[in-house]
């Protein structure tokens, strides 16, 4: 899921999008516009975009007071959102089965940045805990790994 | 139904609660207005007027020596206004063929464009009156330090 697939589909929603020098953000949402900003690498724009639009389809309101609790609800639900859109368990057992090794590979494979592969593994840590079987494939949280299963 | 339950009826559509129709009918608290409802116990008829006067109705209806109908009147009243209230009142007196006779008129008068309401208009609500509903949020920086006027600075983009 790259940066230019995301922009397609939030243009077909209506979302504007617009790139500027931001000084204090990487990303920012209101209402129907979203502002990333420039000078970021292509996956890191994806990154942020994906949250940024997390935001869009689920959050309701203003959300910049991070010291209420409701509002840090609806920032973790467009998180996850995000982590749904950009990495998923299939694509991480397509990410093994393509030869990645470790966590830095896996995100250069699904073009994101490894912050955000670590952020979405802990969420799937939160959420599996230890691990679980996907098909063929056995997915370890903690520590992350993948293993095929023998045949 | 006795007269507890018939005050109880009529305060729950008036959307009143037991403590606010105790205020109203001078009662200390919402216990005795409830051992009233319960079985009509504790009613002296002095009261009685207080109670009718809180429910906007008259003692007789509270007694149940009074029709619902009245009532029923007052409700239509409230909600499609005095014609149609008094369109309901002289329908009432008619007898079976009159009745049948009525609702036809008044169903062929609603094809006759002349006597209809033009389709009402559909008004929906500006975007800004709903902005509430934005999501707003930020995905700050979290490799520097962020200021108030580096927040204003990124906000102006909004506005271009």
């Amino acid at each position: 899921m790259n940066y230019d697939i995301l922009l397609e589909e939030a243009d077909s929603d209506g979302i504007i999008i617009k790139e500027k020098p931001l000084i204090g953000n990487d990303g920012r949402i209101r209402g129907d516009q979203i502002l990333i900003r420039q000078n970021m690498s292509g996956c890191q724009k994806a990154c942020v975009l994906a949250e940024e639009l997390g935001h869009y389809y689920t959050t309701v309101g203003d959300i910049l007071d991070q010291s209420d609790v409701s509002n840090r609800k609806q920032e973790r639900t467009a998180r996850l959102w995000a982590y749904n859109k950009m990495i998923t368990l299939e694509k991480l057992v397509a990410a093994k089965e393509a030869g990645c090794r470790n966590s830095f590979e896996i995100a250069e494979h699904l073009e994101v940045t490894e912050e955000f592969l670590l952020e979405a593994l802990e969420c799937y840590r939160t959420k599996y805990e230890k691990g679980l079987q996907k098909d063929n494939y056995l997915i370890f949280f903690e520590p992350f790994n993948i293993y095929k299963m023998a045949e | 139904m006795d007269i507890g339950q018939i005050i109880k009826k009529r305060r729950e559509e008036l959307g009143m609660s037991q403590e606010e129709l105790a205020k109203k009918a001078g009662y200390k608290s919402r216990s005795s207005i409830n051992k009233i409802e319960v079985d009509g116990r504790g009613l002296p008829q002095s009261k009685i007027t207080a109670i009718a006067k809180a429910l906007r109705t008259t003692p007789a209806f509270l007694m149940g020596w009074e029709e619902t109908e009245v009532f029923a009147l007052d409700h239509v009243n409230s909600c499609f206004g005095e014609s149609a209230r008094e369109m309901l009142s002289n329908f009432q007196k008619l007898n079976e063929s009159g009745q049948k006779e009525a609702l036809k008129r008044v169903g062929e008068m609603v094809h006759i464009p002349q006597y209809v309401k033009a389709d009402p208009v559909v008004r929906p609500l500006r975007p800004d009156s709903r902005s509430y509903l934005q999501p707003v949020a930020a995905h700050e920086r979290t490799d520097i330090e962020v200021t108030e006027e580096m927040r204003q600075h990124d906000d102006a983009f909004f506005d271009e």
